[in-house]
């Protein structure tokens, strides 16, 4: 290690965050590798960790003989200014390299909030943060994750982005630049070449028109090697997927510090409001065999006390309750616990958490997302008044006494009955919770969670206007005052956050000269509460000379050019518009698991199915 | 009735930044890898049996760390050893290792002493006076942050020996380390004008001290052998 970083590290705070060297961790020989990747995480170490689709990629990378992964996260506030102060660049853990030594940078976005971040590494890498300030000697900047789907706000500053499932396409592009380097292509050879892979977006290749009034004019490829949309990539069958058997055990505790078992990807539930529910699209679960295995070689390989089953709804996975009866015996034999990190709404999921936690049963989350049945049937989240006291009664019986509710404020549609929805639904909750306790027993509380709704991309509420900040804090007011009950804890979400999510999850690529000036400000960690700094942010967007309110507060009109119209994750835009006037008109919509197509087009647009162990329309 | 096994191990560089409570994790994880039969504390979260001696501060290599385990099961030393030594991750290693009697007593119990070799990696033209000094003096004041507030805490009665090597650019110190009373060495940097950065601390010992004299290590005390 540098000796200057000796010298840093005592006086840091978490210095094993950048020390690597953990279980696991692959360190390949640098000389030997064809193509090398660093993987960063636009984030602490703690959180870097905890991020599956990270240790997809590294270990799916590093499979591979001719190509290597490393990692690297953003330092705290505390290592960077040491790092600036003895002029240090930031490398990579494993290699101890700098990051402008690699082949690729890869960053993961997983929250808009992040975005800064992404600037603030290539800065402390000493990379030109613009893709056309870089040259042939610096490494290609790509990104991938969720955020990738609109990922127009930094399209400035990346040379190419991935869509869609990360196993197949970044060997495909890792590949590529073998090529490249043996050949000795141009950065624009390589970079045309990229684009031709399926699902890899190149946001310099495309032209954007503005009208007049500010909305987009039109989207133009510039090159016939650069598609007129770009479609996302999918893994058909996960059971066939690449999934590390080990994966590097943190020093450190870190977030999700435990095995995790991906059981399925994607959710049919068609939540309006909800991205992961539309770009994640179709179905796959992997089968409860190839699950068990995976848990046994995880725990043998790990030694962790805990394995999670993960995926956007656990509960929904066709085969749960074989899973979870045959992993908890596993489980008991070696002393290590289960859990199941999303709950539905209702009795099986409690009766699910029940058979896995005998012991230690403190807080159980239901997240009901509304107080009405007329704001759950628009934004289709199908769980019934009923559903919700049934479950609760039998989280209370089973010997659950903290109940926690997550709600959203700023629906469209929402009037004040839905407001005093939340507050009578927490109240019969907590009397359902009284009315349970026993003799002896802990008091029952409720804890009233509720965030602000922020449009998304790629939804059926991507053409809905963000509630006006003023509005959001009144309604948030009205709830603490009637919500003001003893036993019930009400928290909310800070909205000037929320503002900012929503400008840019929705934003075009004008806005990344805002986020260039924000961290010129001074702006990083956004998702950091002690560190979101709301002014800085609105001093970068007047000097910059953008109106944030244009995005975040504006209604679009139904064939409004959205920024990210070029880039497809299989659902049509036109049912996105029939969902959104189906849930003007309170109709809801079934999951398609279960009931009839509902014509969202995904399975014809990227010739796959659901796949449902046990066939389709097996499950509840 | 199963095997109670007194380990000593190392920490090295790879784990020289993490915390105690980290290192228990390791040593939690290797012992589940091991699949060694450790025997877990009743009640709604049970936790395997472990019971080290002492915390090894942030910063601090050690070659003299040490852990008692419960074991379900009859279980030999050497086997406990070996098996964790295949699993450990870098910067762990089990040493040595030795079955322990029915009866004996705890190691955070019986711990009073440590001792530190201080590598020295800036010049320190005159740092064979400043340990001069340290070793005059009545006090030396550290300032204490506890529940009730700061507070100075001298610990010059806390060194029992400190001496400096010119020709290695190396200190040792032997000091208090325990439950009773304990010495962070980082905290005696200050009063040799050397901050955490210039050095790099290693513990080379963590012993019993019967008299002012007679000091014995975890191992001995067992076999009665300093008799």
């Amino acid at each position: 290690m540098d000796q200057k970083m000796l010298h840093i590290l005592p006086e840091v705070s978490k210095p094993a965050r950048y020390t690597g060297g953990e279980l696991h961790a692959y360190c390949k020989e640098w000389d030997a590798a064809a193509v090398r990747m660093v993987l960063a995480f636009p984030d602490t170490y703690e959180i870097g960790m905890a991020n599956l689709g990270f240790k997809i990629l590294y270990h799916v990378i590093n499979e591979h003989p001719d190509f290597l992964a490393d990692r690297s996260y953003l330092p705290w506030i505390d290592m960077q200014e040491k790092m600036l102060e003895k002029g240090l660049t930031l490398t990579a853990v494993e290699s101890g390299q700098p990051l402008a030594a690699f082949d690729v940078v890869g960053f993961t976005l997983q929250y808009e909030l992040s975005y800064t971040n992404v600037i603030r590494t290539l800065d402390l890498a000493q990379i030109p943060r613009f893709s056309w300030e870089r040259t042939d000697c610096d490494p290609l900047v790509i990104a991938g994750g969720p955020c990738s789907f609109n990922v127009e706000p930094l399209a400035d500053f990346l040379d190419c982005v991935v869509l869609g499932d990360g196993e197949e396409v970044t060997l495909e592009i890792l590949e590529i630049i073998k090529k490249s380097k043996s050949e000795k292509w141009t950065r624009m050879t390589t970079l045309l070449k990229l684009a031709e892979i399926p699902g890899v977006y190149v946001p310099s290749f495309y032209q954007v028109e503005y009208k007049p009034s500010g909305e987009i004019h039109g989207i133009y490829p510039l090159y016939e090697q650069a598609p007129r949309q770009i479609v996302k990539r999918v893994v058909a069958d996960l059971d066939q997927a690449q999934y590390p058997s080990k994966m590097v055990v943190p020093y450190l505790q870190t977030v999700h510090d435990r095995a995790m078992l991906e059981v399925m990807r994607g959710c049919t539930r068609g939540c309006r409001f909800c991205q992961a529910g539309m770009i994640y699209r179709p179905v796959r679960e992997r089968s409860v065999e190839v699950l068990k295995q995976q848990a046994t070689s995880l725990l043998d390989s790990t030694g962790y006390e805990e394995i999670s089953l993960t995926s956007l709804s656990t509960g929904d996975y066709s085969g749960v309750e074989q899973l979870v009866t045959e992993l908890m015996q596993e489980c008991q034999a070696r002393g290590v616990a289960l859990s199941l990190p999303s709950l539905r709404v209702d009795s099986f999921s409690v009766k699910l958490a029940d058979e896995i936690q005998k012991f230690k049963k403190t807080g159980l989350t239901f997240a009901p997302e509304a107080g009405t049945q007329r704001m759950r049937d628009v934004i289709n989240k199908n769980v019934s008044e009923s559903d919700l006291y049934e479950a609760v009664a039998g989280a209370f019986a089973a010997g659950w006494h903290q109940i926690k509710l997550y709600f959203m404020i700023g629906l469209p549609t929402e009037t004040t009955a839905d407001l005093d929805g939340i507050v009578s639904l927490a109240t019969n909750v907590l009397n359902i919770g009284k009315s349970c306790k026993r003799k002896g027993g802990k008091r029952p509380s409720v804890t009233v969670s509720v965030s602000s709704f922020v449009p998304k991309s790629h939804t059926p509420f991507q053409w809905e206007s963000f509630n006006h900040q003023s509005e959001l804090l009144q309604k948030q007011e009205y709830l603490r005052q009637r919500l003001r009950i003893p036993g019930i804890t009400f928290n909310a979400h800070d909205v000037k956050t929320s503002y900012l999510e929503a400008v840019f999850a929705r934003g075009d690529r004008r806005l990344s000269q805002v986020l260039a000036r924000a961290v010129d400000l001074g702006c990083q960690f956004d998702g950091w509460t002690e560190h979101f700094n709301f002014d800085a942010w609105m001093q970068a967007f007047a000097d910059v000379g953008i109106d944030s309110e244009f995005y975040a507060y504006r209604q679009r009109e139904r064939d409004e050019i959205m920024p990210w119209d070029h880039l497809s994750c299989g659902v049509d835009r036109r049912f996105l518009w029939q969902e959104r006037e189906r849930a003007y008109q309170g109709v809801t919509t079934p999951d398609c698991r279960f009931a009839h197509c509902t014509g969202c087009a995904v399975c014809p647009n990227l010739t796959v199915k659901n796949r449902i162990q046990g066939g389709e329309h097996n499950g509840k | 009735m199963g095997s109670d096994i007194r380990l000593k191990f190392s920490v090295g560089e790879a784990g020289r930044f993490i915390s105690h409570l980290d290192v228990v994790r390791v040593m939690e994880r290797a012992i589940r890898r091991a699949k060694l039969p450790i025997a877990f504390s009743q009640g709604f979260h049970p936790t395997p049996r472990m019971a080290f001696a002492s915390a090894l501060p942030v910063g601090i290599t050690s070659e003299a760390e040490y852990v008692d385990l419960q074991m379900r099961t009859k279980i030999s030393s050497q086997d406990v050893q070996q098996a964790l030594n295949q699993v450990l991750p870098p910067g762990f290693r089990v040493l040595a290792a030795m079955e322990l009697p029915d009866q004996y007593d705890s190691l955070m119990s019986i711990i009073t002493t440590a001792v530190y070799q201080i590598q020295v990696r800036v010049p320190a033209a005159d740092l064979q006076e400043r340990v001069n000094e340290v070793l005059a003096a009545d006090q030396l004041l550290v300032a204490h942050s506890y529940k009730e507030g700061d507070q100075q805490k001298n610990i010059r009665s806390l060194i029992d020996s400190l001496s400096y090597s010119q020709d290695a650019n190396c200190l040792h110190l032997q000091c208090a380390s325990g439950t009773h009373s304990n010495l962070r060495p980082m905290d005696l940097l200050p009063f040799l004008q050397l901050s955490l950065g210039d050095v790099s601390i290693h513990r080379t010992a963590l012993l019993i001290k019967l008299t002012p004299e007679q000091l014995v290590t975890p191992f001995a005390i067992v076999k009665g052998v300093y008799n």
